[in-house]
């Protein structure tokens, strides 16, 4: 598989990435697959997910503050890097481009 | 300081497999977390029942996926590539039978310590160090699965061995011999003298390579 090629799940981590800024680690990105693409993920499919994208270059981590809520484990923070910025741009234009003149609302093809 | 609530954590032996894995503390640490967030929202019992059902999605989720797969595929390939090794390496050691026969040949004795010695050495002392070393090395963070997977492995053949062995026990045992042959005793006791050294040789690679990472938790504030 092309390496610049992204999954559906992985465009949209990236999403949230971005749309998180600083914020964005396991839990806040959880939310945000859960409140804006109503989609719940076990956090260890993210967690295998951002590998993935780090592997390709498309993101880079960095490990937080340990807290005691978290029973002494770090946050990992997770930022898009331009690679995977540019990769996640050629997704949306082709995403786009195919679905000028396309209806898909309901689940259906309306024309 | 609001209360902490404490989380069903026993459920996370489920995860037990994957904690040598380098995104295991976050997967531990998101869960406590959000575990209190709906412990404030929903109550406690909403909570735990999350977290139990969480932790077993978690489960299939890690299990599920290509690193897994080929952490219980590769040690199937070892151990086939073992079994069809000791012939040859027997062969190898021909030019030590000057000095090895008269130890084989001591006489009161059906098998010699030395030929168990011999056949131990390539077919298990040797694999059973070698195997956890060469699959860790190909799959990093997977020590733990690979130990369940080579246990499992041994486990099988050896009940295996028995079904297959199972009419010549009866038929040993009823002709009053007693003793069962030492082949049948190798072959049924396998899992006993192998697995040791590929869990001694797995949990030496695990220690070394956690030392050299770091396992991301800060024990201060997990003991606070």
């Amino acid at each position: 598989m092309n390496d610049r090629n992204l999954g559906s799940l992985e465009a949209i981590l990236m999403l949230a990435v971005l749309r998180l800024g600083e914020d964005a680690y396991g839990v806040s990105i959880r939310h945000e697959l859960l409140t804006r693409a109503q989609k719940d993920v076990a956090i260890g499919a993210i967690y295998t997910a951002f590998e993935r994208l780090e592997r390709k270059g498309f993101v880079e981590s960095w490990l937080g503050d340990p807290t005691a809520v978290r029973g002494g484990r770090a946050k990992r923070y997770y930022r898009l890097t331009p690679r995977g910025l540019k990769s996640l741009s050629e997704t949306q234009r082709a995403i786009q481009g195919m679905m000028v003149g396309l209806n898909l609302a309901g689940g259906t093809l309306n024309a | 300081m609001p209360e902490i609530a404490a989380a069903p954590r026993w459920i996370l032996f489920l995860l037990w497999p994957f904690k040598g894995e380098s995104c295991y503390p976050q997967i531990e640490g998101d869960l406590s977390e959000e575990f209190q967030q709906r412990v404030s929202k929903h109550g406690i019992a909403d909570a735990r029942r999350w977290y139990r059902r969480e932790v077993c999605r978690n489960f299939w989720s890690l299990t599920l996926r290509w690193p897994t797969i080929a952490v219980i595929v590769l040690p199937l390939f070892f151990v086939a590539l073992r079994d069809s090794t000791p012939i040859p390496f027997m062969y190898l050691l021909l030019p030590l039978r000057p000095f090895l026969d008269p130890l084989l040949a001591a006489p009161g004795t059906a098998m010699h310590i030395m030929s168990i010695i011999a056949l131990l050495l390539p077919t298990t002392i040797i694999p059973g160090l070698a195997f956890p070393v060469v699959c860790s090395a190909l799959l990093r963070g997977h020590e733990r699965i690979i130990r369940l997977v080579f246990t499992a492995y041994f486990l099988g053949l050896s009940a295996m061995f028995g079904i297959n062995h199972f009419n010549s026990l009866i038929w040993e045992l009823r002709i009053g011999m007693g003793i069962l042959s030492p082949v049948i005793v190798l072959g049924l006791l396998e899992p006993v003298y192998i697995l040791p050294f590929i869990w001694m040789s797995s949990i030496w690679v695990e220690r070394r390579r956690s030392r050299q990472t770091g396992d991301g938790i800060s024990p201060r504030i997990a003991e606070g």
